[in-house]
């Protein structure tokens, strides 16, 4: 059936309910789900597939690091299980990093559409389990060196094959992850998601016609297809290089390198990512499922809005070199990917369209610190063991017309939300003392970057082990068109006393004993333009909401800010002595 | 329960049980792909009664697995539910915590019907080189939980009515390296069984299935009657043991392991639950392994008998559920073999040696468990691999011989060398000294059996991670002998750059051109040594056992040399009785 067959009306009608399916789907696993990061975080995702495993629609709310990686999974589903086994009844699971994910945590389900016997259109749930095993709980192992070492590695499976459960598989699966009564509530949920998507797509099969629906499934991706080409069009051809570093190989100490050379060509654009460093020896090589995810993420930041799917990848082509950091092969660890190569992945591809595209252009934004504290809850009414994971917000980086956002999620990991301090209280026995804007962390800009975030917190019960994954501990999110970086994050036990270890954010399985605490904090966003231009008003506005010091409105900004009552808010600019101090930190460059 | 059976075909029957076992055994030697399986016979095989007792095992197989399968069938039983089982299916479980030892070793089981009605199950457990985890080869004595340590299996169906579950193969093979080395093991341990079941099958066909049944029950009976006449041989009584394990790794602290052993008649007690709480590292004992243990341990001390569930009837163990014999998930317990489960079965010995003075022994060595694994980028290999290497060691010292020197515990008696040859063919090592350790047997009346130096060079690089035992504390000899030499690896011995690797220890990276040396204890001796005859000490001396300096410091015997060459030694006879003298009066004038 030829696209023009479906009328404006119908076709905007119908691309809004694949979102609106998507976003049923979202709700199903967010309100059933056991899994904190899913429940609470959402990290998920719940998206619509057309009979070639093409993505159609993503939910408003998903996890956009998922949005690439997911057009490689169902087409391995297909591929795998073959599209003439499919029955109605049947639901697919997968994690396999390899071929199709990004860490093992991401698990995919898969549930083919049937309509009068034919295979019309796929739903699909993903959601990030707290644990599916190996040495780390919570799974996510950055010392790793394969993947025998971060939890268990699922092939593209039936694990409902016509309706029946596959239950020796799912007892396999639940032997091998800890806390398995949550990974039951967990599965559960996305089966019943990808049940919910299926019914609304048949409902809307039942009320406009199998062949409009298909036909707009189609029509959706020429529509995103359009959108990106016109995109590029308006871009300047040419080729824009940049790179970014993930701070270190652990067991080498060595940093590792991404490079990008970006080309637009007319209405099209190439990634090339084969200069990337070879594979690292630690858990922070990239998934080429989770390189595509940190192109698209990228490109979503800084081109002008439109509808994520597959008709994007048609204008698009990305070019990288199989083993290296950026397309992982088995079995090179890849657990910690999601704070470190592919965040450098978007960091790249984000610095490089900012070249093209000035006004849309942004600094580079923190790295999430995926923090993991576990053990055995010994308190009466607990008697259990816990992984309780944290993730940290940070800073966004600045953008021309405005400050970058503080203590916000990434654009890799938008949807997610902060886990409340008292729900955390409440599940696990910990006790939040700070969580607040980290002065002076934003990269100094004309526009600043956002500021990181300080978590200060304690164990007051018991004994447990303590593991993170971030990035940026060394080098800073870089700023942009002369803005400088942001601060570096860190991890610190007993901060400040004379018990203070610096374990750092590459850790696994560190003790910390009852009563001990730790204080871990994220990168600022880098700042854009030269901090010198930045308008005094705006430094002195930033000092009133303790965004920066007195000190760094001097050293950084240029700015001479005189204290006239701190407790009123009362600030004052000493004009001249700021414009002699710009003029000689001009003069020193 | 008494048989109509006549004398001749239970015999014929009680041995063709043990023969189909057998044949499952060449079936899993000749077909499996892990070198521990092909070429260590680090597998088992048995015969169940439709009600899951053991009813035989196959003469080659692993002792170690003797106790534990006796736990496997009913737990699987108890999973799938007998109701479930049909014709066809083959069951898989690994799951250490209910019923086997560590997670490597693989069980498939069969049941095996006449029509409709079930009338035993066959079994085949097997060794596989690899189970995931994060040590190549999955013995990872640093593991803190079974997360760390491979894949965990728990009852399940593989072949449902004959038909594959594909998808249970696709994850095991996902998350275990080699995989394609572990579709030959399945595929082996497959054949293995279907093998048994058809010979049961014939049996049914020929002599019918009552008699056939009426066998199973009366092969028990059979040897319940024969433990309980041993044990009703032995002096009631408390027999108190025990011994300790090096270290648990994460402490650097001994866990000790305490038997109390009661002999009431034709029964016995095997009381663990004095036995310290659990360890931090992967050194804990399943309830099977503890339970095979005793078997093997009681199997080395009484007289022969068939081993299967019928002695069970005859003793009872006790242990404390949680503590180091009996494993809770989710601690580790990928290196049990060789420590938990080593000590109980040598703390099982100890205390049957007393009861039984003429059958006891001294302890035997550890086995030493080394992992070699790398990536061998040699032509015509281009592939990882995992150079699984095991080193007997030397058996305790016995009332009237001395212990053998270079093999297998009782432990792991069927356990066989791998060939220098072979591996050097398979592996990028090369041999340099195989050879038996001067002076590590336990000096005694009877002596210890001395330890062996395997010395090996890899070509390349890779990570070497130990399991072994008694690096610290040496095999305890017995009624006034000594200790066996204590265990060590080491790497580039005797030159400057020595190391030692310990016994503890995960990848490690090790070589190019770095010299590896894997020394296994010597056996503990039996009485005490200037009480063993001059002209034993002096042969030891011929044989190069032991040197002439230890001739004297430990066995009281002035050996001169005449001619090396020729072996010719002389004893200076007044010299020896003055010294032995002086030893005996140091000992307490005993």
């Amino acid at each position: 059936m030829s696209p023009a067959a479906v009328d404006p009306i119908t076709f905007e009608v119908l691309r809004n309910a694949f979102s609106a399916v998507c976003n049923e789907m979202a709700l199903v696993v967010a309100k059933t789900a056991y899994s904190t990061p899913i429940n609470e975080g959402r990290d998920f995702a719940g998206t619509v597939y057309d009979r070639n495993g093409k993505l159609v629609a993503q939910g408003e709310t998903d996890l956009p690091a998922f949005v690439g990686l997911t057009m490689l999974t169902v087409p391995e589903v297909i591929r795998a299980i073959g599209r003439d086994t499919m029955r109605p009844e049947d639901i697919y699971m997968i994690n396999d990093p390899y071929v199709a994910s990004t860490h093992c945590n991401d698990i995919h389900l898969v549930k083919p559409i049937f309509h009068e016997g034919e295979l019309v259109a796929f739903t699909s749930s993903t959601a990030h389990w707290s644990d599916v095993g190996g040495v780390a709980p919570g799974s996510l192992n950055c010392r790793a060196r394969s993947h025998f070492e971060e939890g268990v590695r699922i092939p593209a499976l039936r694990i409902y094959r016509e309706g029946e459960l596959n239950k020796d598989v799912l007892a396999i699966l639940l032997h091998n992850m800890r806390e398995s009564w949550e990974r039951v509530g967990d599965l559960n949920a996305q089966v019943a998601a990808v049940k919910a998507g299926e019914a609304r797509l048949q409902a809307l099969i039942a009320k406009h016609g199998a062949d409009t629906v298909l036909a707009t499934m189609e029509e959706v991706q020429n529509h995103s297809e359009r959108l990106a080409r016109a995109s590029w069009e308006l871009l300047p051809d040419g080729v824009y290089e940049s790179s970014d570093r993930v701070d270190m190989d652990i067991h080498t100490g060595e940093p590792k390198v991404i490079r990008l050379k970006l080309t637009i060509a007319g209405d099209h654009a190439i990634f090339d990512l084969t200069e990337s460093d070879g594979p690292a020896e630690s858990g922070i090589n990239c998934t080429i499922a989770a390189t595509t995810s940190a192109v698209f993420l990228g490109l979503a930041s800084i081109l002008p809005p439109m509808p994520m799917n597959s008709g994007i990848m048609r204008t698009i082509e990305i070019k990288a070199r199989r083993g290296s950091i950026v397309w992982a092969q088995p079995p090179v660890a890849i657990s910690g990917l999601a704070a470190t190569s592919m965040e450098c992945t978007i960091g790249c591809v984000v610095q490089a369209l900012s070249e093209a595209l000035p006004e849309r252009g942004a600094a580079t934004p923190f790295s999430v610190l995926n923090t993991v504290f576990a053990g055995f809850d010994t308190r009466p009414e607990f008697q259990s063991s816990f992984i309780n994971y944290v993730w940290g917000f940070g800073g966004l980086g600045a953008v021309g017309t405005h400050d970058g956002a503080n203590v916000a999620g990434s654009p890799y990991t938008a949807s997610t939300q902060n886990i409340p301090a008292e729900l955390q209280e409440r599940r696990y026995p910990v006790l939040w003392r700070i969580y607040e804007c980290l002065q002076d962390s934003g990269g100094p800009g004309r526009s600043r970057g956002g500021t990181g975030l300080r978590q200060y917190v304690e164990f007051p019960y018991v004994a447990g082990t303590i593991s993170c994954i971030g990035d940026r501990e060394r080098f800073g999110p870089p700023g942009i068109f002369g803005g400088r970086e942001g601060a570096t994050a860190g991890l610190v036990v007993n901060h400040g006393t004379e018990q203070a270890r610096d374990i750092g954010i590459f850790s696994v399985n560190e003790p910390a004993g009852a009563g001990e605490s730790i204080t871990f904090w994220s990168a600022g966003g880098g700042g854009y333009g030269d901090p010198l231009e930045r308008e005094p008003e705006r430094v002195v506005e930033d000092v009133r909401d303790a965004y920066i010091s007195l000190a760094a409105a001097r050293s950084q900004y240029g700015v001479v800010v005189r204290e006239i009552d701190r407790r009123q808010l009362q600030y004052t600019i000493d004009e001249a002595a700021t414009d002699a101090l710009r003029e000689e930190m001009r003069a020193q460059r | 329960m008494t048989t109509q059976l006549d004398p001749i075909t239970f015999e014929v029957l009680r041995n063709t049980f043990t023969a189909a076992c057998n044949e499952m055994a060449v079936t899993v030697a000749k077909t499996a792909y892990s070198t521990p399986v092909n070429e260590g016979n680090d597998f088992a095989t048995a015969v169940y009664s439709p009600h899951g007792k053991l009813v035989s095992q196959g003469e080659h197989d692993l002792p170690a697995f003797v106790g534990l399968t006796m736990l496997t069938v009913p737990e699987v039983m108890h999973a799938i539910g007998v109701e479930n089982m049909a014709p066809g299916d083959i069951y898989m479980i690994n799951d250490p915590y209910i019923a086997s030892t560590h997670c490597n070793d693989i069980h498939f089981i069969k049941p095996v019907f006449d029509g409709d009605v079930l009338v035993g199950f066959t079994s085949c457990t097997a060794h596989w080189s690899d189970v995931g985890g994060v040590v190549a080869g999955s013995l990872n004595v640093q593991a803190r939980s079974h997360f760390e340590e491979g894949v965990r299996i728990p009852a399940l169906t593989l072949y449902k009515r004959g038909v594959l579950n594909n998808d249970i193969v696709a994850v095991l093979l996902h998350n275990m390296r080699q995989s394609w080395e572990r579709l030959g093991d399945l595929n082996a341990q497959v054949a293995a069984v279907r093998a048994g079941a058809s010979r049961i099958e014939l049996l049914v066909k020929r002599y019918g299935r009552q008699d056939v049944l009426d066998a199973m029950e009366e092969t028990q009976n059979y040897s319940e009657r024969m433990a309980r006449a041993a044990f009703a041989s032995l002096p009631d009584g408390d027999y108190d043991a025990e011994d300790r394990i090096d270290q648990d790794v994460f402490t650097g602290e001994p866990k000790t392991i305490r038997l109390k052993l009661t002999i009431d008649g034709d029964h016995a007690l095997f009381d663990l639950t004095d036995t310290d709480g659990p360890a931090q590292s992967g050194i804990n004992c399943t309830i099977a392994a503890t339970t095979s243990a005793v078997f093997i341990g009681l199997a080395a001390i009484l007289p022969p008998m068939p081993i299967n569930s019928g002695v069970m009837r005859a003793i009872e163990i006790k242990a404390k559920r949680g503590s180091l014999v009996w494993a809770q998930p989710p601690v580790g317990i990928s290196g049990l073999a060789i420590t938990s489960m080593d000590v109980t079965m040598g703390v099982t010995m100890l205390a049957l040696g007393q009861a039984n003075p003429e059958r006891a022994i001294g302890l035997p060595s550890a086995i030493v468990n080394s992992t070699f694994a790398g990536n061998d980028p040699r032509p015509g290999f281009d592939a990882p691999f995992i150079n699984y290497l095991w080193a007997f060691g030397g058996m305790g010292g016995a009332r009237d011989h001395d212990g053998g020197n270079n093999i297998a515990s009782p432990y792991s008696a069927s356990a066989t060398n791998i060939p220098c040859e072979l591996q050097e063919r398979r592996y990028p090592v090369l041999y340099h000294r195989y050879q038996l350790l001067v002076d590590s047997g336990g000096p005694g009346c009877s002596r210890g059996g001395l330890g062996l130096d395997q010395t090996i060079e890899p070509y390349q690089e890779g990570t070497l991670s130990n399991i072994t035992n008694r690096e610290r504390f040496g095999p305890s000899g017995i009624f006034g002998g000594g200790e066996g030499w204590t265990a060590r690896v080491v790497g580039n011995p005797e030159t400057e750059q020595e190391r030692d690797l310990g016994t503890f220890v995960v990848n490690v990276p090790v070589g190019p051109g770095e010299v590896l040396s894997f020394w296994s204890n010597g056996g503990g001796g039996y009485g005490t040594a200037f009480e063993r005859p001059l002209e034993r000490v002096v042969e030891d001396v011929k044989d190069g056992y032991i040197t002439e300096a230890a001739a004297r410091s430990q066995y009281g015997v002035v050996v001169r040399e005449i001619d090396r060459r020729r072996i010719e030694y002389e004893v200076d006879e007044a010299a020896t009785a003055e010294l032995r003298k002086q030893m005996r009066a140091a000992a307490g004038g005993c």
